[in-house]
């Protein structure tokens, strides 16, 4: 099976034929973990890029997440622990008094589609909530984001619940949303602001020094 | 390093606005904009950070500060581009704003063939004595009728920017302004009852009416403008769940409001429904007497906020849309309020473009209007993909016209297709990036009626007029809002423009006990359904922000 095939599927958005072409890379005795560092990963590489170049837009990045997620899917049960190193692990929430999640799911689908393993903590996330998810998964970032300019009180909170758990500041967080500027970011103590889901992937990684 | 200051004020022109504003020494342009009763947009207030407040200067450049030269690109600080908020103007100038809130000097568009008609079918038996107002605060725009009340008949009528637009575009940024403090909550409220007021007395004037024989108000808006002109700090609505503090206001008086030369007329605010649906849906829905109508309607209101309402003999049912601000020409590169100058139709005529602009004068920049025409005319053309992705040069379909051809361009920015030439102006041009914002201000009023469809288990194919109101919605075409997919293609031939029908509620309510009634039992019985908690709207909007595929013959 040709991996590129696989990564040009995912590309297309096509669920199904992305599916059984890994579905026939595993029958065929290609290791899982291959598929999803050759091909998936790539994938969602190419599919940040066309996004950012004004070429892809969220129906397109939402097709091929879901290919994506459909070869995971079948990779999961053959991939073991140790097989795969993840870029870093995250939590990521719309904080408090926000319902809006659109923008922060596209966030979730790059950050996992470039090898993060994520929690999604889903929309009106209070601040505690983040700093328990923090604590149980052992995150390295947290990434917050809000639509509305009436929720930016809750992410100035929100950041400073998560210093207050870890002065250290070992715990890198990034925001995001609409009304999020980098100014605004920068006066609540964010460790950074990205303007779309491809933003944070860079962010996330020279972050967490993966650059 | 401080400008050298000029010691009088110097006056700045600002174009396509037709006004004229006066700058004093050591005040930015910005700060001068927002007295003068305009707003520039800007996220970070005039701190000279977001970059947004770029205005172009046409004459009297002044030379570029380092902010400039870090927020906007090369080319266009060359062309006279430069940041509001760090330019203190030190000559007389001239000066284009791309995006303003207006406050002053707006051309206000009110429909009112259909609102006579309706109004007609009112009682016209006495339902008082003297004179009564019915007020219609919208986010961007208030107006102001003074009726007859014993004969029900309208005197006069009058309209002006709404004052609070110096504190934010939309109601989310009232919101956030007014929670501020009690300081800022009292601020917003009087700043809109003075001017009210000052609207009524110049109209009592006009009309040789004494102010005292002024004996009832009614008003209406939406849930931000009820909250804001009772001076209700309005916060619940800008949080999850987003409810209301009140729907229904007791009757008040005009001096517990705030008015001076009013302060013994009767006010009621009418009822809202829930979450952001207010009395100026419920009143438009009184008075197209939609649920008295055969059959299934659909009632749309496409203004600063999208609202839908769809309404069959047994059920009513309303949703809010936050549909983006790209249809008022915020966040849209050659986009403008509906100023003169404003491109409010593009049509293609032999093989060229032809402009329609407001008052017909040389072109400034694109309104909602001519915005939502430019794509369509790119999607039929082939020169838009229904995915809203411009084609490159070079992908041109060959039986686009040779003038349409050069108008598709690409640099290292990225696609765009060229409106209008103007050397002195600078270019009126459409974005890749302007498309993705129609896109999104698009989709979720599709996906809005698509939700009160299931919600009334109901199919699009039932519907059988659909009624467009507001002002965007007053100038927008019906081809326009198939083409772009607001409305599904199966109400084709059945749209019907219906212009203000909030202030004709309040009218009729104003002048008819049982439209007051109607209004009443409609805002208790109509069912709001609130689209941010449903997963299938969030799935809907993603299906919608394609745009239909061109129809074969257009």
């Amino acid at each position: 099976m040709d991996l590129e095939t696989i990564k040009q599927r995912v590309i297309e958005g096509d669920a199904k034929g992305t599916a059984a072409l890994a579905q026939q890379a595993l029958d065929e005795g290609m290791p899982a973990q291959s598929i999803l560092n050759d091909a998936l990963i790539p994938s969602m590489g190419v599919v940040g890029e066309l996004f950012e170049k004004n070429e892809y837009f969220v129906p397109e990045l939402l097709l091929a997440a879901r290919a994506m997620y459909a070869a995971l899917d079948l990779l999961r049960p053959h991939l073991q622990a140790g097989d795969f190193e993840a870029a870093g692990k995250a939590v990521v929430g719309t904080v408090q008094g926000d319902l809006h999640d659109i923008g922060k799911k596209l966030v979730v689908i790059m950050l996992e589609g470039n090898g993060f393993e994520v929690v999604d903590l889903g929309n009106d996330v209070p601040p505690e909530r983040f700093v328990e998810a923090v604590k149980e998964n052992g995150s390295q970032l947290v990434g917050l984001s809000a639509l509305l300019t009436t929720a930016l009180p809750a992410m100035e909170k929100t950041v400073r619940a998560i210093r207050e758990y870890d002065p250290s500041g070992k715990v890198k967080v990034i925001v995001g949303g609409a009304p999020v500027t980098q100014a605004f970011a920068d006066s609540i103590g964010a460790d950074g602001f990205g303007r779309d889901a491809t933003a944070a992937v860079t962010l996330a990684r020279r972050l967490l020094g993966d650059a | 390093m401080p400008d050298p200051q000029p010691e009088r004020p110097v006056r700045v022109k600002l174009e396509g606005i037709g006004l004229e504003i006066e700058v004093k020494p050591g005040v930015s342009f910005f700060e001068a904009v927002r007295k003068a009763g305009l707003a520039i947009d800007s996220d970070c207030v005039g701190k000279g950070t977001c970059g947004q407040c770029r205005v172009r200067f046409l004459e009297g450049v002044p030379p570029p500060k380092a902010e400039d030269e870090a927020l906007l690109a090369s080319q266009d600080v060359k062309n006279g581009w430069r940041l509001a908020c760090q330019s203190y103007p030190t000559a007389a100038c001239r000066i284009l704003i791309p995006q303003t809130a207006p406050l002053a000097g707006r051309r206000i568009r009110v429909l009112e063939a259909a609102a006579g008609e309706e109004l007609s079918r009112a009682p016209r038996r006495p339902t008082g004595v003297g004179y009564g107002v019915a007020i219609d605060v919208g986010t961007t725009t208030v107006v102001c009728y003074l009726m007859d009340l014993s004969q029900a008949l309208q005197v006069g009528v009058a309209s002006f920017a709404n004052p609070q637009t110096a504190f934010g575009p939309d109601v989310i940024s009232r919101i956030t302004y007014a929670h501020r403090g009690a300081r800022e909550l009292r601020e917003l409220q009087r700043r809109l009852i003075v001017a009210v007021e000052r609207s009524l007395l110049a109209l009592c004037s006009e009309r040789k009416i004494a102010p005292d024989a002024v004996s009832a108000m009614t008003v209406v808006g939406n849930m931000t403008m009820m909250h804001l002109f009772r001076g209700v700090d309005p916060w619940p609505l800008g949080v999850a769940p987003y409810e209301p503090v009140f729907r229904e206001s007791p009757p008040l008086t005009g001096h517990e409001l705030g008015f001076r030369r009013f302060a013994d007329v009767r006010v009621q605010v009418l009822p809202g429904v829930a979450g952001h649906l207010g009395s100026d849906i419920v009143a438009g829905v009184v008075a197209l007497d939609l649920p008295h109508r055969r059959g299934v309607s659909l009632f749309m209101d496409l203004g600063t906020n999208g609202e839908v309402v769809l309404c069959s003999e047994r059920v009513v049912a309303g949703a809010s849309c936050a549909a983006g601000p790209a249809f008022e020409g915020v966040h849209i590169h050659s986009g403008m309020a509906a100023f003169p100058g404003a491109i409010e139709r593009v049509d293609e005529e032999e093989g060229t473009l032809r402009l329609d602009t407001i008052d017909g004068v040389e072109p400034v920049g694109l309104c909602g209007s001519g915005l939502a025409d430019a794509v369509v005319l790119l999607l039929r053309r082939g020169l838009l993909l229904p995915s809203g992705r411009l084609v490159a040069p070079d992908q041109v379909p060959p039986d686009v016209p040779a003038d349409l051809r050069t108008r598709v361009q690409e640099d290292g920015e990225g696609r765009r297709f060229l409106i209008h030439k103007d050397g002195e102006r600078g270019d009126i041009i459409l974005m890749q990036r302007d498309i993705r914002e129609v896109q999104l201000a698009k989709a979720p009023m599709r996906a809005g009626v698509e939700m009160l469809l299931k919600e009334c288990k109901l199919a699009a194919e039932e519907i059988e007029g659909v009624y467009v109101a507001g002002a965007f919605g007053s100038s927008i075409r019906s081809e326009t809002l198939l083409a772009l997919g607001i409305v599904p293609e199966s109400v084709r031939g059945r749209i019907h423009a219906v212009g203000n029908t909030a202030g004709l509620g309040a009218r009729l309510a104003l002048t008819s006990p049982k439209h007051m009634k109607e209004a009443g039992r409609l805002a208790r019985s109509m069912r709001h359904v609130e689209l941010v908690l449903r997963e299938d709207f969030r799935q809907s909007f993603a299906e919608n922000i394609p745009f239909p595929p061109p129809r074969e013959h257009d």
